[in-house]
């Protein structure tokens, strides 16, 4: 074994040591862990003393597990959980540990699902520059007849350089199952500027498939790219997986087949497609903002009157998104919360510069955190069960963030009032102090204590005008003896 | 705790342990070849009796060894007690668990 190796062991055994001591109460863990550790020495040099060999760590770690055993009969022993945990329990540093763990396993959740990285590659797609989408200037729609496509396209073009087809549609594969087909010209991956499925055999068209149907339909099967499959009752050949650019393209293809000329153009007329454009110089200069109009003939010599647009995302993908959720929730929290219910007269004893810097740091973290595990189990729960983009997908994202992030900043801002100002340990044990009064002269309501023995919090039952909101009352040197526990006194 | 007391056999034997001058927990653990996993919490149970008691090594004498301090254990009066009510029950205690001096002759 080597040096680094036994490095590595007694880091891992130390690290064990480290864990098991927090099962040992409080007020004994640093004693306890500090003679593991002077164990642990003495067990290392007797066991490694004739080198470091696989056997002797294993009997090292098998001494390490029995630090366990001793916590926990420490900890059942000493029989104080609530003392024990009292420097952790409710603690900022607990609150913002469970936050961050909440964040991180949201995260890695977010990593790992591939709609979630699809949609972010979608998002950050740009197209080549120049390239637009040709609508009929009339009503706006993006699909083009194929005729007036054909006619337009053997003309000579003033401001675009090249022309591409496509028209997608519903055509069932081996298995019955049914995908979205588009057939393609085969200049569209020249015009977006991409590799294309390359030169078949001949009669036997070669297609690319998009990432979220090779996850579905392939299980990301690598060995599917070269097979044969059949779809519409002809067979293709799988060439690849589409490039990003083509998700940026309407009609949410799933199979991209490259149609010769020929092919193509037993298109029925009136079939209506999308139509891509990619912009000459002139083109470019004509541009009017992200459009621009074409006036052309068809072959009736009637005019037509087209539009070219540029392909900007519809929105700025999941982050866009989720501020828009995260702005809402934030615009109808005042709603849901009284935002200004806390403090009061602390002015006998004002917490220092420092302390109530902390405060507010300890609430910004809060708020980041609740944001963060907003976004990231927005989008968990959004492309949970979907590969790629959908509108539902988006939808559900808004939803789910907005919800998150409404009722968190709202447990965010409620939970820092019920923090002590001093140690901003969550205040416990509520006690009913006073009776309901008829005329509302008498006080009653809850009193609770941080028990670290710095504040008393009173929250009336009812609020009136002369006790609307919380008070905290600062608890002097005399109440010291009631806080027996030093490691709860920070 | 009563000087009758009944002591379990692993308890007896850290007390014979001890009193055979075997002092820090390795070496007890090690004399009497039990897991750590039992002789550390019957060490915190002896304490807990007042049968034992612990004190730390000072750290100048582990630092003049080049090893990290020991926590040591000693018998107390109510141990000592123990044990002899103990080795009146397991009579061979004694020769199970040889004083340091006896191990080395």
């Amino acid at each position: 074994m080597t040096r680094a190796a036994g490095i590595a062991f007694h880091a891992l055994d130390l690290a064990f040591l480290r864990g098991a001591s927090l099962v040992v109460p409080f007020s004994l863990r640093a004693e306890w862990y500090r003679e593991w550790r002077a164990e642990l020495w003495h067990v290392r040099q007797s066991c490694l003393a004739e080198g470091r060999t696989w056997s002797a760590e294993c009997e090292v770690a098998g001494f390490c597990r029995g630090a366990l055993q001793d916590a926990a009969c420490l900890r059942q022993e000493k029989g104080e959980v609530a003392v024990a945990s009292a420097s952790m329990h409710g603690s900022a540093r607990q609150c913002l540990l469970c936050l961050c763990a909440l964040l991180i396993l949201c995260a890695i959740v977010a990593r790992l699902l591939p709609g979630i990285r699809t949609e972010e590659q979608s998002s950050r797609m740009v197209l080549r520059d120049g390239v637009v989408l040709i609508e009929d200037g009339q009503n706006g729609s993006p699909r083009i007849p194929f005729s007036v496509y054909t006619d337009w396209a053997s003309r000579q073009q003033r401001f675009f350089d090249r022309l591409a087809y496509y028209r997608t549609d519903r055509e069932l594969a081996e298995g019955g199952a049914a995908f979205s087909v588009a057939h393609a010209s085969d200049s569209l991956f020249r015009v977006l500027g991409v590799d294309g499925p390359g030169d078949g055999e001949p009669g036997i068209p070669r297609a690319l498939v998009s990432e979220g149907m090779w996850r579905r339909a392939f299980h990301s099967d690598a060995g599917m790219l070269g097979t044969m499959m059949r779809i519409g009752g002809r067979r293709v050949r799988i060439a690849g997986i589409a490039p990003a650019e083509t998700m940026r393209l309407p009609g949410d293809a799933d199979i991209w087949v490259v149609e010769p000329p020929d092919q193509l153009a037993r298109t029925a007329p009136q079939r209506a497609g999308y139509v891509m454009g990619l912009l000459s110089a002139s083109g470019r200069a004509e541009m009017d903002g992200n459009a621009i109009s074409i006036s052309a003939f068809g072959a009736d010599g009637v005019d037509l009157e087209l539009r070219g647009v540029t392909l900007e995302p519809q929105s700025g993908g999941p982050i866009a998104i989720f501020l828009f959720s995260l702005l809402l929730a934030v615009l109808a929290l005042p709603a849901i919360t009284s935002v200004f219910q806390s403090e009061s007269s602390f002015a006998s004893h004002q917490p220092s510069f420092r302390t109530r810097a902390k405060r507010g740091a300890f609430l910004a973290s809060k708020l980041a955190l609740v944001a963060g595990i907003g976004y990231c189990a927005g989008m968990d729960l959004a492309y949970w069960n979907v590969i790629g983009y959908t509108p539902n997908a988006e939808l559900l994202q808004f939803a789910v963030g907005f919800l998150i992030c409404l009722f968190g900043l709202r447990w965010a801002i409620m939970d820092q009032s019920r923090r002590c100002p001093v140690c901003l340990r969550r205040v416990t044990h509520p006690a009913q102090v006073g009776i309901a009064s008829c005329n509302f002269l008498g006080w009653n309501g809850t009193e609770m204590i941080c028990t670290g023995g710095h504040a008393l919090l009173h929250v009336p039952s009812l609020p009136t005008s002369w006790f609307s909101r919380q008070r905290w009352m600062y608890l002097d040197t005399s109440w010291d003896f009631l806080f027996a526990d030093p490691a709860s006194h920070s | 705790m009563g000087t009758e007391a009944k002591l379990s056999h692993t308890a007896a034997m850290i007390l014979q342990a001890i009193h055979a001058g075997y002092r820090y927990g390795f070496s007890i653990m090690e004399t009497i070849g039990l897991p750590s996993g039992t002789v550390y919490p019957a060490m915190r149970r002896l304490e807990r009796d007042s049968l034992i008691r612990s004190k730390w090594e000072r750290q100048s004498i582990a630092d003049a060894e080049q090893r990290p301090p020991r926590k040591y254990y000693e018998l107390t009066s109510a141990g000592i007690a123990s044990l002899e009510a103990s080795r009146r029950r397991y009579p061979l205690l004694e020769r199970l668990i040889p004083t340091e001096e006896e191990k080395v002759r």
